[in-house]
């Protein structure tokens, strides 16, 4: 999938995988490209801002922790951005239902 | 130390900037904002691409074919700049609101206690003018205002994002509005001070000044200019190479 494909969605998936664990940037791609089995391919550099602002909108908190011997910036979510996961994944489900239905409309009635 | 043998092996040491070292410093080149931030970015996208470029290495590339991989799939300064760019300006934003809200909070608090305990201000035959009470009126309803628009900067450029999307232009309009309050109201003090009966005849002393200057003038000078900075930043074009 490509940028355009993943507009509007990438906060979404940034929140999502950072639902188990704190991550920073490049294991936070990494852990993207693993759950999508690579389907997900968007320049690395692009995730940068997206996670500054969910920092500034307080769904996510970032320190300089220690990882594998190195300073690195991991993010971790906020309650804020729990809810906010939530509601994405539920919007999600309403959104696949909806358009589900319209274009395999066999599938409802199965 | 492997790290400096394995650049002395790549030629760094012979005066070559491998591309991770070029990327983040064309990348530092183009961003403007506040200073910290702007260094704790530049240092968190180093981070990401020697992440990168170890994982590649460790796949078998050697050192600079690495970097130049992990450079490409990286995105170019072009592509990845303006999203940056875009949170120093709005970092340069809730600067500015936080210090306009401080200074004129400040300045509120020193004016208020001048006013009650200067004899010129407040003496029994003291015989202020309508005009003066009018002045001095609309001087504390556009502190009160300038005082709300602060924090309110402060909450769009920050957390109130999240249901208020901001963009840069307001970031340049918030900047502007720092820098004509400070002047409006400092306009507005100027008159209010040099209408009071025998004010101006007053000795300025050497205490008085130094009062004046850090509480009323260096403040004022601090708000313009990261006012200023916010029109630069906010309307900041990346010229990338």
């Amino acid at each position: 999938m490509k940028p355009d494909e993943l507009r509007g969605h990438l906060d979404a998936l940034i929140l999502a995988v950072l639902e188990k664990e704190a991550l920073h940037g490049y294991a936070i791609m990494e852990e993207l490209g693993k759950l999508s089995s690579g389907a997900i391919d968007l320049p690395t550099g692009t995730l940068y801002p997206g996670l500054r602002r969910l920092e500034r909108i307080g769904y996510l908190r970032s320190s300089w922790s220690t990882v594998g011997g190195r300073q690195r910036r991991t993010y971790e979510l906020t309650s804020a951005g729990r809810r906010a996961l939530a509601d994405e994944r539920s919007a999600w489900q309403r959104f696949t239902s909806v358009i589900g239905a319209v274009l395999d409309p066999s599938a409802t009635h199965t | 130390m492997r790290l400096w043998f394995r650049r002395l092996r790549d030629g760094e040491a012979r005066g070559r900037r491998l591309p991770v070292d070029h990327y983040v410093s064309e990348l530092e080149r183009v961003l403007r904002g506040p200073s910290r931030m702007r260094a704790d970015l530049v240092r968190e996208v180093r981070d990401g691409l020697t992440d990168m470029a170890d994982a590649l290495e460790d796949d078998g590339l050697v050192r600079p074919e690495a970097e130049r991989a992990a450079v490409l799939e990286f995105g170019t300064v072009a592509e990845v700049a303006p999203g940056l760019q875009r949170e120093l300006s709005f970092a340069q934003g809730r600067r500015t609101g936080w210090l306009l809200f401080v200074v004129v909070a400040l300045q509120m608090a020193a004016a208020e206690i001048a006013w009650r305990n200067d004899p010129l201000a407040v003496g029994p035959s003291v015989r202020l003018s309508e005009g003066y009470l009018c002045l001095a009126d609309l001087m504390d309803k556009s502190q009160y205002v300038i005082l709300a628009l602060g924090l309110a900067a402060v909450a769009a450029f920050g957390p109130a994002g999240r249901w208020l999307p901001a963009g840069t232009g307001m970031v340049r309009a918030g900047g502007l509005f720092a820098i004509v309050a400070v002047v409006f109201k400092s306009i507005i003090a100027i008159h209010l001070v040099a209408l009071v009966p025998g004010m101006m005849a007053q000795p300025l002393t050497l205490g008085g000044a130094a009062y004046q200057a850090a509480v009323f003038f260096l403040p004022v000078c601090f708000v313009m200019a990261s006012g200023w900075r916010c029109l630069r930043v906010g309307g900041a074009r990346l010229r990338t190479a």
